[in-house]
């Protein structure tokens, strides 16, 4: 198990170095000039000389590459996060503000899922084809088809139109007001839950169906153990296995999607801070706000693949 | 010909609702090339003198706020939301599948390296790379396909990969580098065969994602610019007013579910057909391949 | 279409064609001085504005409204961005009443005299004036706010610099007096409307020291207004709270203002203010001004506006656009009354040319719509488009122009008209560009488009104002890049000219030639949909013309 952990944070290590590199050379080095990614194609062609050289100058942006990298790895490591190239906002409070809540609708999310999908999948294991199993396949593959903004944006119209209902504009913390804090994350949160909880219905149905079908299980069943035992005490934690493997591949869903899901919810988390920066060309908010991204992505499928790790005891016993 | 009809039967006959879900799919496509057929109207042309009309005999999807018909901008959306969708999946399947060849067959530094490449790629959520790389590019079709494509990458690299690696070790690959064939030969010949159908399956099962990562780079602002009709966009316009038209806001949205549906359920049951052995473990090397 | 609710008031100081009649044209300054000043009644005539007795004190006023500028520097500003959530936070040498958001009255300066000649602009200051950080306010902050705005440094563009073209020296003749010296006498409606434009917030020397002149990124500034900052969360809320040391006492009469971000006429801002979570809503969707009328307990008006919604064309980048010809074909090409009705459920529109269409001074809106480019029949404009381009050699129409489009859902539905319009009447193509507010001011100064779409302001609604701030060469807000010697030409008649007919007949004059060689492509006027809670009393913009002279918020109470 040690040298399993061992190595596998090593290979974080190195996947965060590359994550790093990999944002750098998007936005600093693939459009040539960084000013593209910051004035736009047609914008960037039309700017004066003079005027690119000065902004260039202005953001650090004329040295070296390598000198670059690492002034701004050298940043991030002392928690300067830069600030807005337009009102001059650290992103760090941004981060500290807007991060909670989004972080928020992640977990709620990644709670409704599993309190969803993880029944309607063993359920429809149970009594695999029939009626109950179709409608909860079907309604799974019509989550997992329905695009999450489509969603929100119907459910965002549907309560102002019938119900007259508004989510609340400013951010309010789970701490400072946790009612209104629920109406700002609930919307977002079960959106992306509902069409995790889809794909995690699917998953644990095929697995536990799988297992169900193995030989240990049908010892358990001759030896006259009841069938519900047989289930929760020998089918189940294999099929979590994989529950938990893909929850880490559906945080990346999550992540992503929750950009578009809070900008169609008007909720106002890291996902819009992101877009709006991105829309505004604002190349150091970008940079910065898609390592978080990535980091955390990163950090949790570490944590998965420890998890896993240690639930299978052909790893931990090694 | 009769057997590959007869194979299809029996696909159909096996899998219903995969074989509806390719119906489907196969109609969309055959609506987006056949656009300028279908569509009643052009979908720029702004008709001001019937602006924000709700779903009747001469729009039946309705216009929109500058009197563009909706139907027809439907129409032309599936046109540019597959073709982006298509282009981006074969691109970047393609391209991944090829590494994941060359990995799987080569193995040593390159795979090592590769492999830690691919984990990179595959680190950033789909849609943050996909707005980030298009902020680099500039936007523009070409650019929203190549930023999806890359995010295809890893797991066609992944999959091919273990196939690849599987393949090596069969008989007749052996021979045949005993033989003396070069790598590219043994790769060309012996290893890609084997992984058409692997190919089909990620391909398949991409499309919808695609479909509606590039949905969400409209609906974010930050996908195929204006004019261009895409689902989108579509979506994202029609949110401007406190009480928008409900067919400019459903319609759109219907279409990227019906089609993402379609490919999903063929993409399904092209997998169980092509390889049902790889089914669980297929899944898990989707979710937990950088373990393997 | 007309003004549902009220006519703003002919203002009397905007006004100088009356107030010069009245006076008479000699011995004007002495009148017009003895009218605003009674020499000797110093005390008495302290005008400025007063607590309503009625009044009840406290709360907080929570209040919406675009408030995610590019930059922080007001005076560099055009935008409602700025001075919606900054203006609370400063004063100005004169301001306008908010009774009428019309009559001037004294502020920082409790009373001014003007030279009889009209080149001599004295203005005694208040004492014991403090800033928020502490600081004494003299005359020399006066001084060096008004050096900026004058003779702003290079890097730095103040659209009211043209109104002060005039002045000459600033003299700071005691801590508590300050004299501006004109080179060439203006009329002083003119310069006091100047003097009380919201925009010439009055800063600290030091502060302008600090920052190199550019205040771009500095967030709060010390000012000596009724509130001070607190805190701000970026495009969600600006919080302020009352200044226990404003001059004015027993003002402000609210205790904190929540300024609250929302973009115009957005759903955000309409479902806001319709489920009660802000009390003042500005710049209202009709569909939820609408709402909001028929609401209980809530007053909703409606106001002209000195905007205009225009698109500019660069006559320097691009050799199509330079061309006249090509520039009226597009002008006639617009179907403006189409494009008001696009936008009807977003933003509150009317037709209008390259003047205010409500102004005395315009041509009246019956003959305005019998002009090709405002007629209801698009035909024979179309036609006469058509033939313009021919004539410049564009008959095939003109490729891949950049259409740089300010992120409001207004421009973004007009971009999508105009392009249908222009590619349908005269094969021009165009490629939309959707930028924030931020992006696109910077695109259009540094001249990075072929056509931008947005709006712009002006102080007054006088045509002087306009015709140097955005038609005159090399005005700060002439993003086209154009100029016509024979228009500049009647403009400086027009700024001179007393006589009331003979300026209107120039002022028609100037209008032609703009209507044949277009700065900008006109779009429409804005009216601006206010609505409140009527919990909120002392703010009645039904009489106003614009929204950047009256938003300080000092004399409103909440009971």
């Amino acid at each position: 198990m040690r040298k399993y952990l061992a190595r596998r944070a090593l290979y974080a290590a190195i996947t965060l170095f590359g994550v790093s590199v990999s944002v750098f050379v998007i936005l600093r080095v693939l459009p040539g000039d960084p000013l593209v990614a910051i004035l736009g194609v047609e914008g960037h062609a039309q700017m004066k000389p003079a005027d690119r050289a000065r902004i260039m100058a202005d953001l650090g942006l004329s040295d070296p590459l390598p000198v670059q990298y690492v002034r701004w790895l050298g940043d991030i490591a002392a928690g300067r996060l830069g600030k807005s190239f337009f009102r001059g906002d650290t992103v760090s409070e941004q981060i500290l503000h807007r991060g909670p809540i989004s972080a928020e609708i992640g977990v709620l999310a990644l709670i409704v899922s599993w309190l969803v999908g993880l029944p309607v999948g063993i359920l429809s294991a149970f009594k695999p084809n029939s009626l109950p199993d179709g409608a909860a396949r079907a309604l799974s593959v019509l989550f997992i088809a329905i695009p999450g903004f489509w969603l929100a944006m119907l459910i965002v119209l549907a309560s102002l139109f019938w119900f007259g209902y508004k989510a609340p504009i400013l951010i309010v913390h789970v701490w400072e007001d946790p009612w209104r804090n629920l109406q700002l994350v609930i919307g977002p949160a079960l959106v992306l839950g509902l069409a995790q909880g889809a794909y995690i219905a699917r998953m644990s149905r095929s697995c536990l169906l799988e297992v169900i079908g193995e030989d240990f299980v049908r010892t358990a069943r001759a030896k006259g153990l009841r069938e519900g035992f047989v289930v929760m005490r020998h089918a189940l934690p294999n099929a979590l296995l994989p529950v938990i493997t893909i929850s880490g591949v559906l945080l990346g869903f999550v992540l992503g999607g929750s950009v578009a899901v809070e900008q169609a919810f008007g909720v106002p988390g890291l996902g819009r801070a992101l877009v709006t920066a991105v829309i505004e060309r604002d190349i150091i908010v970008v940079q910065n706000l898609v390592l978080l991204y990535a980091v955390i992505f990163v950090g949790v499928n570490v944590l998965v693949d420890l998890s896993y790790a240690w639930l299978d005891p052909r790893i931990r016993y090694s | 010909m009769k057997t590959i009809v007869a194979e299809l039967a029996r696909f159909a006959s096996r899998n219903t609702l995969s074989a509806l879900g390719g119906l489907v799919g196969i109609l969309i496509v055959v609506v987006a090339v056949a656009a300028p057929l279908l569509a009643p109207r052009d979908p720029l042309k702004a008709d001001f003198r019937r602006m924000n009309k709700p779903p009747d005999s001469q729009s039946l999807l309705g216009t929109d706020q500058v009197g563009r018909d909706t139907l027809s901008r439907v129409i032309y959306g599936a046109r540019t939301s597959l073709f982006v969708a298509f282009s981006a999946v074969i691109l970047g399947t393609t391209v991944g599948s090829l590494w994941g060849v060359a990995c799987g067959y080569l193995r040593g530094r390159f795979d090592l390296v590769s492999q830690r490449v691919m984990e990179i790629l595959q680190s950033f959520p789909d849609l943050i790379l996909a707005m980030a790389i298009s902020m680099a590019i500039g936007t523009g079709l070409q650019a929203v396909i190549f930023a999806i494509a890359i995010t295809r990458i890893p797991f066609g690299g992944r999959v091919i990969r273990s196939v690849a690696l599987s393949v090596r070790e069969m008989p007749y690959v052996e021979a045949g580098r005993a033989s003396g064939a070069s790598a590219l030969r043994v790769m060309t010949f012996h290893v890609l065969p084997q992984c058409v159908a692997p190919y089909l399956v990620l391909a398949t099962t991409h499309l919808g994602v695609a479909i509606v990562i590039e949905a969400a780079l409209g609906f974010l602002g930050v996908g195929v610019p204006p004019p261009t009709p895409t689902w989108g966009n579509m979506l994202a316009d029609s949110i401007t007013a406190l009480v928008p038209p409900w067919w400019l806001a459903f319609f759109p949205g219907l279409a990227i579910t019906v089609t993402v549906l379609a490919f999903n359920l063929l993409g399904d049951g092209i997998r169980d057909t092509l390889d049902p052995r790889l089914s669980p473990a297929f899944l898990r090397m989707m979710a937990g391949g950088r373990r393997a | 279409m007309s003004n549902p609710t009220n006519q703003p008031k002919r203002p009397l100081s905007v006004n100088r064609r009356a107030f010069l009649k009245r006076a008479g044209t000699v011995g004007a300054g002495a009148v017009v001085a003895s009218r605003i000043h009674r020499p000797g009644a110093a005390a008495a005539q302290d005008a400025t504005v007063r607590p309503d007795p009625a009044a009840k004190r406290g709360g907080t006023l929570r209040y919406a409204v675009h408030n995610a500028p590019a930059h922080f520097d007001v005076h560099q500003s055009g935008t409602v961005a700025n001075i919606g959530p900054q203006s609370p936070m400063y004063d100005t040498l004169l301001r306008r009443s908010p009774k009428d958001g019309q009559t001037i009255i004294p502020d920082l300066a409790w009373k001014w005299e003007i030279s009889p000649d009209g080149k001599k602009y004295t203005f005694h200051l208040r004492k014991g004036v403090k800033f928020h950080d502490g600081a004494d306010f003299t005359a020399e902050d006066v001084k060096a706010t008004y050096d900026r705005i004058t003779h702003p440094p290079k890097g730095v563009v103040i659209p009211r610099t043209p109104l002060f073209s005039t002045v000459g020296d600033i003299v700071v003749v005691d801590p508590h007096k300050i004299e501006f010296r004109l080179t060439e006498a203006r009329p002083k409606a003119f310069m006091l409307g100047a003097f009380a434009s919201g925009w010439n917030i009055i800063v600290r020397k030091k502060t302008l020291e600090d920052n190199q002149g550019n205040l771009r990124q500095v967030m709060n500034y010390p000012g000596t207004g009724p509130f001070r900052h607190v805190s701000r969360k970026d495009k969600e809320i600006w919080i302020q709270e009352r200044n226990p040391d404003y001059w004015n006492k027993g003002l402000p009469l609210v205790d904190k203002l929540e300024i609250y971000h929302m973009m115009p006429f957005s759903p955000e801002l309409g479902s806001s203010f319709l489920s009660g979570k802000v009390d003042y809503a500005r710049l209202l969707d009709p569909v939820s001004w609408r709402k909001a009328k028929e609401m209980q307990g809530v007053t909703a008006t409606a106001f002209n506006q000195s905007v205009i919604q225009a698109f500019w064309t660069n006559t320097v980048k691009n050799k199509a656009l330079a061309d006249a010809r090509v520039r009226r074909a597009i002008h006639l090409a617009m179907d403006r009354h189409t494009l008001v009705e696009v936008v009807k459920d977003t933003a509150p529109m009317q037709v209008g040319g390259f003047v205010y269409p409500f102004h005395e001074m315009s041509t009246p809106r019956a003959e305005l719509e019998k002009k090709l480019g405002y007629q209801k029949d698009i035909k024979p404009a179309v036609q006469e488009a058509r033939r313009l381009m021919k004539e410049a050699g564009y008959g095939n129409g003109i490729k891949n122009l950049d259409f740089v489009v300010r992120d409001v859902a207004t421009f973004k539905l007009w971009a999508v008209a105009i392009q249908a319009m222009l590619k349908e009447h005269l094969n021009i193509e165009t490629n939309l560009r959707v930028v924030q507010v931020s992006v696109w001011f910077d695109e259009a100064q540094a001249g990075n488009f072929d056509l931008a779409i947005s709006a712009i302001v002006s102080t007054l609604m006088d045509p002087s104002d306009i015709f140097s701030a955005w038609y005159g060469k090399d005005g700060p807000q002439n993003y086209s890049r154009w100029t016509n010697p024979a228009f500049h030409d009647i403009a400086s008649q027009v700024e001179r000219e007393l006589d009331e007919n003979r300026r209107k007949a120039l002022v028609r004059k100037a209008e032609d030639i703009l209507e044949q060689d277009p700065p900008l492509i006109p779009v429409s006027y804005e009216q601006i949909y206010d609505a409140w809670s009527n919990k909120v009393h002392g703010q009645n913009p039904s009489t106003y013309f614009g929204i950047y002279d009256v938003v300080r918020w000092d004399q409103v109470w909440l009971g």
